[in-house]
């Protein structure tokens, strides 16, 4: 065996994974070249001073407690059926609150914000209404050849009034009923 | 917990269950990958934290058919590599500082002190490159396991050997060099002596 493949084999037979024949080969001649013999001497030295030299380092006593804290779970990691209690306390918490809505929704407070607008709507196109059928008994009475055109603005007004009073109270009935 | 039942966990959709075993499982490695790459205790240590609060976010998208050691031992690589890079274009460098590599190669020769007795383990890793430093610390770290070298580094088994082995021969040329800082010259300055 050369000396350059005795270097390159050199840590392989410190740690005992030479084949039997090489570590032979190995052995007879670190035992006749006195150069090879000082690098694996130097090289097992190296080794343990590396080993004492590198210390381990350790984290600190309070590491856990920081990631916890990091993690935003408290002092651990929530099990499932903390996690599922959390979960249904959440959502009691949820339904009380939209039970506390629903009573002010009932309120007065509650009635007239949500009655107030549509109430309005419906009486807007009631009297809209009634002048439509003023309008239509004009109508009636003078013809359609008759129908002054400074009319049609009120008409076409009037009908929409009614039509948005319509749609929005019974959006409100709507929502009502699922209350 | 092996890591198998962690996986059946994380496929049950149990994280919270799941990260308990992976903090206690990995933190210790996951910091001394990190020491070995920051070489700062207290860097090591935030880095870890941080690493385990992305692995926290993460369970829920981690893929189940990869391996958990080799997706954890990237996210850890990365960040600190990040943490790297963020520290050091905020680095000051002093313009007087000394130049540490010259050309002085000192031979080994049988007067030499002989290593081991002496070694100041900690100057010579710091003189050391950082491609060599860095397996050198984790290899001793990790009780002198390739394999383990090889998985949390992320690189092929026989480049952690040729990498170690390359190491140690620097090592033994740095220890040469600080027992007899001046018994040496350089070697163009030798060449003039003998000439």
């Amino acid at each position: 065996m050369s000396c350059e493949e005795t270097e390159l084999r050199i840590l392989e037979h410190q740690e005992n994974q030479l084949s039997p024949a090489l570590r032979e080969k190995m052995e007879t001649h670190l035992a006749d070249c006195a150069s090879c013999r000082m690098f694996a001497r130097q090289l097992q030295r190296l080794d343990a001073a590396l080993s004492a030299g590198i210390q381990t380092p350790v984290l600190s006593a309070n590491f856990d407690q920081r990631l916890a804290e990091r993690i935003g779970v408290g002092s651990r990691i929530l099990s499932e059926a903390e996690r599922a209690e959390r979960k249904r306390a959440l959502q009691a918490e949820f339904e009380a609150g939209q039970a506390r809505l629903g009573r002010g929704l009932f309120g007065l407070d509650g009635l007239m914000r949500h009655l107030i607008w549509p109430a309005l709507a419906v009486v807007f196109g009631w009297l809209a209404w009634q002048l439509t059928l003023d309008l239509t008994t004009h109508i009636t009475a003078q013809s359609l050849g008759g129908l002054d055109p400074r009319l049609l603005p009120w008409l076409t007004a009037s009908t929409v009034c009614l039509a948005v009073g319509l749609v929005e109270l019974y959006r409100e009935a709507a929502f009502l009923r699922s209350r | 917990m092996e890591d198998n039942d962690i996986l059946g966990l994380l496929e049950a959709r149990q994280y919270g269950e799941a990260f308990t075993p992976v903090v206690e499982r990995y933190k210790d490695k996951v910091f001394r990958l990190a020491f070995s790459i920051m070489h700062n205790e207290t860097q090591a240590e935030d880095a870890t934290q941080d690493v385990l609060v992305k692995i926290w976010r993460g369970l829920p998208g981690f893929n189940r058919g990869a391996s958990l050691s080799t997706w954890i031992y990237i996210i850890t690589r990365n960040t600190c590599f990040t943490e790297i890079k963020r520290r050091d274009r905020h680095r000051t460098v002093s313009l007087q500082e000394p130049e540490l590599e010259g050309d002085f190669i000192p031979e080994l020769q049988s007067s030499d002190p002989e290593p081991g007795s002496e070694m100041d383990v900690e100057s010579m890793l710091a003189k050391l490159p950082e491609k060599y430093r860095q397996v050198v610390t984790l290899f001793y770290l990790e009780q002198k396991k390739y394999e383990e070298t090889a998985a949390m580094m992320g690189i092929p088994l026989g480049t952690v050997k040729t990498l170690l082995f390359r190491a140690r021969k620097e090592l033994l040329r740095i220890h040469a060099e600080m027992v007899r800082p001046k018994a040496g010259l350089p070697r163009t300055a030798l060449n003039i002596t003998v000439l």
